[in-house]
């Protein structure tokens, strides 16, 4: 191997040492605990999803409602503080790896992103559209006004690694 | 001043008067009120959140987007003069339509300016490819009536495998694909990587995972009157860490050589730690030389996230058992010579660097070391040998 390649080698390896340490630092302020609940249109006649299909429907691997009614998930904005814990908790994920995996969505299978808002907003939008659905802090959903919109219950059964 | 002070009067007089039936209109006037507002406030979040939707003739929404890539190659060759080149220049398109919930349409056009170098062995540098080239990738009409199934129509990638289905340039952390996937010519060592046909695909959804088939069949770019077919069967976990498939093509190539080609691949992430893999084994019978070949690849790509999605180092090791001689067919010293099979045996090893400062923006620097091995390792009692240090950024939009 030639000494351009040794001295490259060598650079990576030193940047990997910097960044391992700046990221075991980034690691240890985890998200905070949240309660989540789970909210369609009120004329949905859901009641109750496993946390397997509310991933499927949120990440649009699963498009349609049983009744053939489009799924319209919608998602808290990255900027909302509860964001974090939104991806880790409901989707499986890290934050950075949510944008990753809807920029390969787009090449692979020409999708977008989810909408997205404050957890007020949600709730007035799944009010009228009727294949909506999203996850929100249970906190705002308790003080929110509710027209149209309803929760469901989440059965918890834990995604297999 | 008086006057000025009496009409101030009788202005506010006039005011307290055109505000006294509201202060004693009914409850239902204020709740018929509440209710408009409620109606515009949730037109106006319809709207804000619409913002990105363009309505065209007869479908339901557009989405546009794409990417731009430019790469350069530095190559160092002992025996010849080291060179550079931005060997690519490219902008793909990507537009979807959807005309409703079901039927949906998407393509990818790509517009590119390529000039890779081809005789790597030879003091005099030719290039490889047509200059200036645009070429539709993907045209697919897509019609999911369900959850499990759907039909696709057009000019499809092949589902062969996690690389050539994220074959995308912004999906990869460097520019040069694995080596089973790259063409000389517009002919492949494996298979074709788009075919002109028809595709179904049917999903199971279990707790454990989803299961997808695919079934295709098709004419295939490099032979026109061939029929080439080909299957696949993923597996993804629930939480979608792992995914592996197994994928099968048949098809003709050039000569009336008949090919079957079979593929492993997998996609797992550990924590920070991801990789992918695959190999590649094809069996082809040579119509004109009655000689069966069996050319044989497999890579291995791990990455890791220094920062997550942010900095990433990244390393393959890639072995290809090229007996087709396909490979490396005008990598001969004297480029003016008839091209000439050269069956080679040869493992590349990169070691690179991505950071990307925004989810959408890639830059990429990587040092590959090639290393040719077996009877063919020489070329003229010259070590073929050789590295390339690849530098190139992906904008995605």
């Amino acid at each position: 191997m030639g000494n351009s390649i040794k001295f490259l080698i060598a650079i990576a390896l030193i940047f990997s040492l910097q960044f391992s340490l700046f990221a075991q630092e980034k690691q240890a302020a985890e998200p905070k605990k949240v309660e989540w609940v789970v909210i369609v249109n009120a004329s949905n006649s859901i009641e109750s999803l496993d946390r397997n299909k509310l991933r499927r429907l949120l990440l649009k691997e699963v498009v349609f409602w049983e009744n053939s009614l489009k799924v319209v998930p919608i998602v808290l904005e990255e900027e909302d503080s509860a964001f974090s814990a939104f991806v880790s908790d409901i989707l499986n994920m890290k934050e950075g790896q949510y944008s990753r995996h809807w920029i390969e969505q787009k090449f692979t299978r020409g999708l977008t992103r989810p909408k997205s808002g404050n957890a007020n907003s949600i709730i007035r939008l799944i009010g009228v559209l009727k294949g909506a659905i999203s996850v929100i802090p249970k906190k705002i959903w308790d003080e929110a006004e509710r027209v149209s919109v309803k929760s469901i219950s989440l059965e918890e059964v834990q995604l297999k690694p | 001043m008086g006057n000025m002070q009496s009409f101030k009067l009788l202005k506010i007089s006039a005011l307290a008067l055109l505000s006294m039936p509201s202060l004693f209109a009914h409850e239902d006037d204020f709740s018929l009120l509440k209710k408009r507002i409620d109606e515009l406030e949730k037109r106006v979040y319809l709207s804000n959140h619409n913002a990105e939707q363009v309505n065209t003739f007869g479908s339901q929404k557009l989405n546009i987007g794409g990417y731009a890539n430019v790469t350069g190659t530095q190559l160092l060759v002992d025996h010849a003069t080291n060179d550079f080149t931005f060997d690519e220049v490219e902008l793909g398109l990507m537009m979807r339509a959807r005309v409703n919930d079901q039927l949906s349409f998407f393509t990818h056009i790509e517009f590119e300016q390529e000039k890779e170098i081809t005789n790597i062995h030879s003091p005099y540098r030719e290039f490889d490819d047509e200059e200036v080239q645009m070429e539709p990738e993907d045209i697919i009409i897509t019609y999911r009536p369900s959850n499990s199934f759907s039909l696709n129509l057009g000019a499809l990638i092949t589902p062969f495998g996690v690389s050539n289905m994220e074959h995308f340039d912004f999906l990869r952390w460097q520019n040069e694909k694995p080596m089973a996937l790259r063409e000389k010519s517009d002919r492949f060592i494996f298979f074709d990587d788009h075919v002109n046909g028809v595709s179904t695909v049917l999903e199971s959804f279990h707790d454990w995972g989803t299961f997808k088939y695919y079934l295709y069949a098709g004419t295939s770019q490099e032979a026109v009157d061939g029929v080439t077919t080909g299957a696949r069967v993923s597996y993804a976990n629930s939480s979608g860490t792992v995914k592996t498939g197994l994928s099968f093509q048949n098809g003709r190539k050039q000569r009336d050589d008949r090919y079957m080609t079979f593929g492993w691949d997998m996609k797992a992430r550990l924590g920070e730690f991801e990789f992918r893999s695959e190999a590649f084994l094809a069996d082809l019978d040579s119509g004109v030389y009655g000689q069966d070949r069996n050319p044989f690849s497999f890579y291995f790509e791990p990455w890791y996230h220094l920062v997550h999605n942010t900095h990433i180092l990244y390393s393959r090791i890639d072995y290809l058992n090229d007996t087709m001689g396909l490979y490396t067919i005008d990598h001969d010293l004297d480029s003016s010579t008839m091209a000439i099979s050269d069956p080679v045996e040869l493992y590349e090893y990169t070691l690179g660097y991505n950071y990307l400062p925004y989810p959408y923006w890639r830059i990429s620097l990587g040092v590959t070391f090639v290393n040719y091995v077996g009877s063919h390792d020489h070329i003229y009692g010259l070590n073929r040998d050789y590295e390339t240090i690849e530098w190139g950024t992906v904008l995605s939009f």
